[in-house]
């Protein structure tokens, strides 16, 4: 009997092996989602986790750094994207003048929310109008509808540009990528700041999507907004694994942190201002009695003793109000101003006075330093927000820790009962 | 025992669901490498010279 023999051509081999390769491609690929999703889930409830835990331990943390500046705090978008959610909670933006006195310091004054609040100061010394820009751009979507109170320190705004090595201390990508990528401003303001960012460009250098991004948005015409529309799915993508990053990193710090105490010398409410001013002054006196203007001991011995003798009378009016007409920080403080106001914020501004006793000696009279006060006012004006220039302080000697922005405890006593008022909508 | 192991592991192969399984954690391992080795952020910062503002 002959048994008949079937050999399968080529083709109907391939066709028998086609379709089980498909079937194993199609295993892999559902195995590979399946697990993407579990991964992208795991990563959703990882944030919100740690967005609960910066909740749950941000008193603890203002209590056990006494409101103090910490570095990692500043870089920190999980806790500025807490404190700005939370009702008692009231975010204070400035530099260096937030770390330079510790009594009156308004992170240690409110503390203990002895009216209802804490305040959250987010700056360190550089910490320019650029910097806070970036900040607010990385937790946009929480500072909407919120108050923050801004301090503007008046050296910035009569140099031409921030130094760039302060720019750089203060820099975090995370935050440019935020703003370069963001999906709450508007391309006007993107592009604007995009081109401010630019003025510092190694900053952005070791970032190819943020770079490329900002430079596209700088350029403005069709091609290159295209060219950053397409990019963008990249840059949002990569804006959400900057947020698990920080994620992790603030919660490693904030389990790290010590257990606070309570603050010995907390205040209770009512506040005596009055009272609380004149203890502030009672301290600036102490500290400053070794020259005339009423200038911090140590920062006269270091510098000011030096600097007052070396600059007397070598500044005029005409030159300061030239380099006053010449700052950027200009430009950059009317972006944060738009960006609150495209956010609809609340924004406070608080600006330090210039010692008068101290700047006339320099030859910086009250028509200069007027001028610089005037300024601010007409940037300020359109935005129709609370403006605090306190320039009836001038010439008192303990207002100022130092002819350079940084507030004495006094001065500091005066921003808290101004602070206190403009969280209470009482601000006079 | 060795053999029967084999046997059943075998057999486990040719499931369509044990094998979709095990792709599957085969991938959630090396995604979960993947982060572990690059998800560290760097959030420091150059020095600077602080020039009193």
């Amino acid at each position: 009997m002959i048994t008949p023999t079937v050999s399968l051509g080529t083709d109907a081999a391939t066709a028998a092996v086609a379709p089980r390769a498909a079937v194993r491609g199609l295993t892999h690929l559902t195995a590979l989602l399946l697990a993407v999703l579990v991964v992208g889930a795991g990563l959703v409830v990882f944030d919100r986790g740690a967005q609960q835990f910066a909740g749950d331990n941000l008193q603890r943390m203002v209590l056990a750094n006494r409101g103090a500046l910490h570095v990692r705090k500043d870089s920190s978008a999980t806790l500025l994207r807490e404190a700005f959610s939370r009702p008692d909670v009231l975010v204070l933006m400035g530099s260096s003048e937030l770390n330079t006195v510790d009594y009156y310091r308004p992170g240690r004054f409110f503390a203990s929310a002895p009216t209802g609040f804490m305040v959250f100061p987010l700056g360190h010394a550089g910490t320019d109008t650029l910097v806070m820009l970036e900040h607010i751009a990385a937790v946009a979507s929480s500072v909407r509808g919120k108050k923050v109170a801004i301090s503007v320190s008046a050296p910035w705004m009569f140099q031409r540009i921030v130094n760039p090595d302060q720019y750089h201390g203060n820099f975090y990508m995370e935050n440019a990528a935020a703003l370069v990528f963001s999906a709450d401003f508007s391309m006007d303001l993107k592009r604007d700041a995009a081109q401010a960012m630019l003025d510092y460009p190694k900053t952005l250098e070791k970032n190819l999507p943020v770079q490329l991004g900002a430079q596209w948005l700088a350029a403005g015409d069709p091609l290159h907004l295209a060219l950053y529309y397409l990019l963008f799915p990249l840059g949002q993508l990569q804006n959400v694994v900057f947020r698990l990053q920080d994620d992790w990193e603030t919660m490693r710090w904030m389990r790290a942190l010590r257990s606070p105490g309570h603050p010995e010398d907390a205040p209770s409410a009512p506040i005596d201002w009055s009272s609380e001013i004149a203890h502030g002054d009672r301290l600036a006196r102490k500290r400053s009695d070794n020259n005339p203007y009423g200038i911090d001991n140590d920062a006269w011995r270091r510098e000011y003793e030096k600097d007052t003798k070396l600059w007397h009378k070598q500044w005029t009016d005409k030159g300061f109000k030239e380099m006053v007409d010449q700052a950027q920080e200009w430009q950059n403080l009317d972006l944060l101003l738009r960006s609150l106001r495209e956010l609809g914020a609340e924004p406070l501004v608080l600006n330090m006075p210039m010692p008068g006793k101290w700047w006339d000696g320099i030859g910086v009279t009250t028509d200069g330093r007027q001028y610089y006060y005037d300024k601010l006012q007409r940037l300020v004006a359109p935005y129709h927000v609370p403006l605090y220039q306190f320039q009836h302080y001038e010439y008192d000697n303990y207002f100022m820790h130092d002819p350079m922005a940084h507030l004495s405890e006094k001065g500091w006593a005066v921003y808290d009962q101004i602070l206190d008022a403009f969280y209470h909508k009482r601000l006079p | 025992m060795i053999k029967s192991l084999t046997l059943f592991i075998t057999s486990a192969s040719h499931n369509p669901s044990v094998r979709t399984v095990a792709l599957t954690l085969f991938y959630l391992a090396i995604l979960l490498g993947l982060i572990v080795l690059y998800g560290r952020g760097d959030f420091s910062t150059p020095k600077f010279i602080y020039q009193g503002f």
